[in-house]
């Protein structure tokens, strides 16, 4: 994604009311998202409009692969940890990962073995989408509760 | 179509002429002569005279013919699969959907699984090699209780053939005999949306292994090596079903197991440990029980600490 492109973009969302925008491409993602200031402050805002500074926009610039994808995306859907243990990606020690990211999964497939106590348990997906991001490594601990994938549906 | 269950016992009761078996089973003559030297080919030892056919001897094999008039349970093993060879049991369940309580039986493994892909050596027609899917629903929060009434169930049937020997747990889900392997389990659940929506039990019993079926006799052992003599692989095979069955039943019900059923029957309980995970040792103290969630109670040094990884040694 050309850089301009961004900044251009950048530039016509700062003074609109806009407060975020997310783009995503063949290429990428970008979010950006402009500070408003809490719905009653606007009002303040409104009168002091001549202090350009303040309403100055606060803006993330995000331009990577998807694997990047900020911790706070609400569109995905997120498969956590049932119980404490630890997380393998394969079947078996040298085995192919059960998914990578990018793939696409159907409800039922198997994500991921968690071991606890020496049983092995298979976390299947509860939706159908497009895996993007993994957010733990293989062999490592999980506790309850834990976000293991994000899942486009 | 003969009913080989059927079939078969008749055979042992009395002698039967193949125009009786043909009436019996609304088949023609030559079926039930085909049938009787299928039943030759298994390893039957069958008397064949003018008068009929009697089975003299029966294989020692774990196939639906000798086991089924065995089984006493409802469900486990009513739907029952035997294979002379198969890659693992415990795949076997996990490639396809069957009923309720198969259990899926094998003479010997090709590629049999213990946990993180070490293999299960399993020596043709010597041990019990056996996989059980259970799919009733339960919420993750059972599993580690589940995998104890599992173990338990065939710790007990083991105890009443070995009651001489000193059988103990080895934690998490291991069955020692005078201090070595003598049975393994691997369990593996598909769980969905936070519920468990099937287990396969996968298990493996040393019984009738000669000493130079080990590669090393220190680690594991048989029944047979323990005790000195030949055990009836397809009789205790029914009795653990079954009392795997009345535990697991029990437990759907109550929703309850005294882990301090397990905890008594530790091995190397009171006694200093080291906890190994991938072949270092991440700690060490001594075995004060098994906590409520199958977590080991350790003491290192004054504090108390609950294990849930890693394995127990006593060497190292």
């Amino acid at each position: 994604m050309d850089k301009n492109f961004v900044f251009e973009l950048i530039e016509r969302i700062k003074d609109s009311k806009i407060e975020e925008l997310e783009l995503i491409t063949s290429e990428g993602k970008i979010v950006i998202k402009q500070y408003q200031g809490p719905k009653e402050v606007q009002i303040s805002q409104l009168q002091t409009q001549p202090v350009i500074g303040h309403t100055q926009p606060a803006y993330t610039e995000k331009m990577s692969p998807i694997e990047s994808i900020p911790h706070i995306e609400k569109n995905y859907h997120v498969i956590k940890s049932p119980l404490v243990g630890t997380f393998y990606r394969a079947p078996s020690p040298g085995a192919p990962p059960f998914v990578e990211e990018g793939d696409m999964v159907s409800k039922g497939q198997v994500l991921c073995i968690i071991e606890a106590l020496k049983v092995m348990n298979e976390i299947e997906s509860d939706v159908d989408g497009k895996i993007v991001k993994i957010l733990v490594e293989n062999g490592q601990p999980v506790e309850y509760g834990q976000e293991l994938f994000y899942i486009e549906v | 179509m003969i009913d080989s269950v059927e079939f078969v016992k008749l055979l042992k009761e009395r002698k039967y002429s193949g125009e009786e078996l043909a009436k019996i089973f609304g088949v023609s003559r030559s079926a039930v002569w085909k049938r009787i030297n299928k039943l030759k080919e298994e390893g039957y030892d069958i008397d064949v005279s003018k008068e009929g056919y009697h089975i003299i001897s029966s294989p020692d094999k774990l196939i639906l013919e000798e086991v089924k008039p065995l089984l006493k349970t409802k469900f486990i093993g009513y739907n029952y699969i035997y294979f002379d060879k198969i890659d693992s049991t415990n795949e076997y369940l996990k490639s396809d959907d069957f009923p309720d309580g198969t259990v899926v039986v094998a003479e010997t493994q090709t590629a049999g699984k213990g946990r993180k892909g070490r293999k299960w050596i399993s020596p043709y027609g010597k041990g019990l090699y056996f996989s059980i899917l259970l799919k009733s629903r339960l919420e993750v929060y059972y599993v580690s209780k589940l995998s104890l009434v599992f173990l338990w169930s065939v710790f007990e049937t083991l105890k009443k053939y070995t009651a001489s020997c000193d059988l103990k747990i080895k934690w998490p889900n291991d069955i020692y005999l005078n201090n070595k392997k003598l049975a393994g389990f691997l369990i593996d659940t598909s769980i969905e949306n936070n519920e468990v929506v099937k287990v396969v039990v996968g298990v493996g019993i040393n019984i009738n292994n000669d000493v130079e079926d080990f590669n090393d006799l220190d680690i594991a052992t048989s029944l047979k090596i323990e005790c000195n003599k030949t055990f009836d692989r397809k009789k205790l095979l029914a009795d653990i079903l079954y009392q795997v069955e009345e535990s697991y039943y029990k437990f759907l019900d109550t929703k309850f197991f005294n882990v301090k059923n397990v905890e008594k029957n530790l091995l190397w309980l009171g006694e200093t440990v080291k906890i190994v995970e991938n072949g270092t040792v991440i700690l060490e103290g001594i075995i004060e029980g098994l906590n409520d969630d199958g977590s080991l109670i350790l003491k290192v040094k004054d504090k108390i600490e609950l294990i849930y990884v890693g394995e127990l040694s006593v060497r190292v």
